[in-house]
């Protein structure tokens, strides 16, 4: 049900704006739009089937921990 | 979007290929020296039409030309007809002067010369100038064995007259309004201001109505850039007919998809020769009393020319009392709705019981109330514009006891929802301007709408989306929201509320940067006793 | 440049108050008063002195190019290469700030203002919002700050001047009771969010009217916006008490559900979020501006306006997904986000300066 609607909401958006595009022959912007699109869409349709994603985060959070520690550190 | 929709209206009307062609050959074709010819000529093009006249008559010592006046009637003064021919005929005849019937070459110049008494006379000699000037009042003349002809101003048909404005009106003011006359009008302008630089320029759009068109702008403050947007929007016009001057709004106006209006028009020569004087540009049209005014401004629609005329104070609270009554009419439903749905904490605990005591029995949830209410005071305000005027009374007694009374007492309605239509009708009709007031009528569906479904989060989200609309609109290059963005501190002397008349020392900026400054700082000194 | 478009360097001022303002005003007396407690105000003077002087580094910097934003010239600066590098690791800065904009006004919507709509339709509805104002441009968009800038103000002033009354001394006692050290740390996460955000205007300086003045407006907007931020969380801590301030994660709002006007009207605290809603949408909209921006020069597009809708989508995923929750958020920003800022807000910007002044002054040595 979900992915439905996700798929009818990416079908209007890419109805709107594909075809400006295509008219302008702006064919460098159609695939960097068309790539993002597709991002999106396959992201939220793995949110909505309930595809548990790893929070980047976390890993940013892991890298940048003796930083973080470093700059804390300095002031408590 | 809006670029969107428009190409596909476009394709629709690229596939009906067929436009509009009149059939003109014939019409482009030069006088024959018989006037017979030309008589007979004229009359098949028209069809024999049963208005145009021929007058024949013979001038001269012994009548020795056969003359013809060919005009319409009814778009003519008979008078200056009956005149013209008392001259031709009889007063050229007692002093035949038959000196300056020889001075003159031909029998054309000397009528031209000694013979017609009237002010306006231009030569001509084909078909096509020649029915533009029939067609619009003016009376043809042609003598046999000449190729060529004068066409006499003789307009003068029947007209309104000057009358008091019925769309706005004011209490203390000028009460004259145009008319359906264009050069009325513009006589009504050039009265007010009587200075050379006030520049009236005229064409004919319109290729069956042939309807004239008049821009007039003062030339030393209007903004050359703006002038000339004006007209090539309206050259590049190009349609069958122009009946109103809302054909010409809609044509030039800068974008279709909005419901505000980005044309002023007003039917108050007051209004417009302020316009005039701010560096806008009037456009007249002839056959309505209503005036285009360009650029507008979202705030000249919350201006009353009578801000100008009473007390500087009274001005200002009463625009902010406007502006006030624009949320009104604007918020109020959405607002009810999205707090007795959404938000009931914020309503004091009495006015909350109450109300809850009125709703009790209510079958409607309160968007539905507030919408069968809300349509049903438009159904009545439409039909109250509409309707012929003897059964206006029974409207409005029909309406206030079905609204009122009845509604509430089927307890169909509570009555607190009478009363919040009540207050956004009423506010509606505070705004100065029609076209505004009625904009933001539509408006307030949208919100009431987003406030059944998101609260007041629904009602910030369709503000937000309202302001990034109104400013993105422009009018002829000038932002539609100036002067609150963008933002000019001068310009405020005369937008929420106004400053006394010696204040207001500069021209809106935005509109024309060309000779800003109006007046020398004017505070007026009086003497201290 | 994406568009034509020029704003006046008063809707510079007004966007930079908004963008410091923005989502901040709601969480700052928490954030900022978590190690200073009572001593927040000398934290918060700290902070506003170490904004100035980025908001003069970045107006310093800006003034160096002209008519190019840093998406422009990091790539001539660094070269083509290392600059792509740097505009990636600012889209995704961007990226990260924008999903936490989304997930801050949905997650307080659903708390606080319509408990049980659904949070997804939140974040829709106020993205498609930001789209349609990403869309219409960056001239439209700073004009509608300028209407919005009279209501913050009013709306704020409202808040303060009516909770006023309630203000207790006492809770501002003991003075100077914190290390410097502690107070230093309630300004670096001031510091971080908002001030090293603002890196963002390093994209929008370029279409200012009149550059000359542009230094003044950063600074005057750094102070307005930062002072308003620490005048706020004064009030929290005046009348809500240390205790209360940081316990609550909108402290702010819990200011403003004291508000009582003649006995009568009570619970108005919704009109005070719209303070939040109105900066929140500028701020989440100049991300998202800055964003496309950077997809448009990473890529060297045409235009910016397609591609609005499928961020759009991607950043409703990101803010699903960064955030399981607003205590991961707040811990996230008071902890990993402090060097993440530090590198992109400021080290960054500071290397592209001294790589471009070596570059002048190697070339100025060759002539």
């Amino acid at each position: 049900m979900k992915v439905v609607g996700i798929l009818i909401v990416v079908a209007l958006i890419a109805y709107f704006e594909i075809s400006p595009m295509a008219k302008k022959k702006e064919i460098k912007d159609l695939w960097v739009f068309s790539f993002l699109l597709l991002i999106g869409t396959v992201l939220s349709i793995m949110l909505a089937i309930g595809v548990t994603i790893p929070n980047p985060l976390d890993g940013l959070t892991k890298v940048l921990k003796p930083v973080t520690n470093f700059i804390l550190g300095l002031l408590d | 979007m809006g670029k969107k929709l428009k190409s596909i209206l476009r394709r629709k009307n690229n596939k009906q290929k067929q436009i509009d062609r009149i059939d003109n050959k014939s019409i482009k074709s030069q006088f024959d020296s018989n006037l017979e010819q030309n008589i007979k000529k004229f009359k098949s093009m028209l069809g024999s039409s049963t208005d145009l006249e021929v007058r024949k008559f013979r001038v001269g010592k012994n009548g020795s030309y056969q003359v013809a006046f060919i005009y319409t009637d009814g778009l003519v003064d008979r008078e200056i007809i009956n005149n013209l021919l008392e001259t031709l005929m009889i007063n050229l005849r007692k002093d035949d002067d038959q000196n300056s019937m020889e001075k003159s070459s031909t029998i054309l110049e000397y009528l031209e010369n000694y013979g017609i008494t009237i002010g306006g006379i231009t030569g001509v000699n084909n078909f096509e100038t020649a029915f533009d000037a029939i067609l619009s009042g003016d009376t043809l003349l042609l003598i046999d064995g000449y190729s060529e002809g004068y066409y006499l101003a003789t307009t003068g048909w029947e007209d309104r007259g000057v009358t008091e404005a019925t769309s706005q009106t004011v209490v203390r003011g000028p009460h004259d309004s145009f008319t359906e006359t264009l050069r009325t009008n513009t006589a009504l302008i050039r009265r007010r201001i009587k200075n050379p630089n006030l520049w009236l320029e005229t064409k004919q759009i319109g290729k069956r109505t042939r309807t004239d068109v008049a821009i007039m702008y003062i030339k030393d403050i209007a903004e050359d850039k703006v002038v000339q947007e004006v007209r090539n929007r309206l050259e590049q016009i190009d349609i069958d007919a122009i009946l109103e001057s809302g054909f010409i709004e809609e044509l030039i106006q800068d974008e279709t998809f909005t419901p505000f209006p980005t044309i002023y028009n007003s039917e108050r020569p007051d209004v417009i020769t302020a316009g005039l004087l701010e560096g806008r540009i009037a456009i007249f049209v002839d056959g309505t009393p209503y005036v285009l005014l360009v650029p507008a401004l979202f705030i000249q629609f919350f201006q009353s020319p009578e801000d100008y005329y009473s007390r500087a104070d009274i001005a200002s609270a009463i625009r902010i009392l406007r502006f006030f009554c624009f949320f009104i009419t604007l918020l109020f439903p959405a607002l009810y709705i999205g707090i007795t749905t959404f938000h009931q904490e914020m309503i004091p605990t009495q006015l909350l019981i109450s109300l809850a005591a009125q709703r009790e029995g209510i079958p409607f949830p309160s968007f539905v109330e507030a919408l069968i209410m809300e349509i049903t005071f438009e159904i009545l305000r439409e039909a109250g514009i509409r309707m012929p005027r003897a059964v206006g009374q029974a409207v409005s007694i029909v309406g206030a006891l079905v609204i009122g009374q009845a509604a509430v007492e089927a307890g169909i309605i509570s009555g607190v929802m009478v009363i919040i239509v009540a207050m956004t009708a009423i506010a509606s009709f505070v705004l100065p301007t029609y076209n505004m007031a009625i904009s933001v009528r539509l408006l307030r569906f949208i919100f009431m709408i987003l406030a059944a479904t998101f609260g007041l989060f629904g009602i910030i989200v369709g503000l937000i989306a309202l302001v990034l609309h109104l400013s993105s609109l422009k009018s002829f290059g000038v932002p539609y929201m100036a002067p609150m963005a963008p933002y000019n501190a001068q310009n405020q002397k005369d937008s929420l509320i106004r400053f006394p008349i010696w204040g207001l020392i500069q021209r809106p900026h935005l509109i024309s940067q060309k000779n800003v400054v109006r007046q020398h700082d004017n505070v007026p000194t009086k003497s201290k006793k | 440049m994406l568009e034509q478009s020029k704003i006046s360097n008063r809707q510079l001022t007004i966007l930079i108050v908004q963008f410091i303002i923005g989502s901040k005003i709601l969480f700052v007396p928490a954030s900022l008063a978590a190690d200073s407690e009572q001593d927040v105000w000398l934290s918060g003077l700290i902070a506003i002195v170490v904004g100035v002087f980025v908001a003069w580094f970045y107006a310093h910097l800006a003034l160096q190019f002209k008519n190019q934003g840093i998406l422009q010239y990091s790539e001539i600066v660094l070269g083509k290469w290392i600059g792509k590098l740097v505009n990636i690791v600012l889209c995704i800065y961007f990226l990260i700030i924008a999903a936490f904009l989304v997930r801050d006004i949905a997650d307080f919507m659903t708390i606080q203002i319509i408990p049980g709509t659904p949070i997804l339709a939140i974040m829709i509805v106020f993205m498609i919002l930001t789209i349609i104002g990403v869309r219409l441009g960056l001239e439209v968009l700073s004009r509608a700050a300028e209407i919005f800038n009279p209501w913050v103000i009013f709306l704020l002033l409202l808040l303060l001047v009516s909770v006023s009354t309630q203000i207790e001394w006492k809770n501002m006692f003991p003075v100077f009771d914190h290390q410097m050290k502690h107070i230093m740390k309630s300004s670096l996460t001031f510091i971080t969010f908002p001030y090293l955000e603002m890196i963002i205007f390093l994209q929008i300086i370029p279409y200012v009217n009149k550059p000359s003045r542009v230094k003044r407006n950063m600074i005057v907007g750094t102070v307005l916006g930062g002072g308003m931020l620490v005048v706020v969380t004064l009030f929290c801590i005046l009348i809500l008490g240390v205790d209360s301030t940081t316990r609550h994660i909108y402290p702010t709002y819990a200011l403003a559900k004291k508000i009582t006007i003649g006995e009568f009207i009570s619970r108005i605290e919704v009109i005070v979020a719209g303070v939040w809603f109105l900066t929140i949408f500028i701020k989440l909209s100049l991300c998202l501006y800055f964003i496309a921006a950077s997809i448009v020069q990473l890529f060297a597009l045409k235009t910016y306006k397609p591609l609005t809708f499928p961020i759009g989508i991607i950043l409703i995923f990101l803010a699903i997904i960064l955030v399981p929750n607003m205590a991961y958020l707040t811990n996230f920003d008071a902890t990993t986000w402090i060097p993440i800022a530090i590198i992109v807000g400021f080290i960054l910007p500071f290397i592209i300066y001294i790589v471009h002044r070596l570059k002048i002054a190697a070339s100025g040595k060759k002539t």
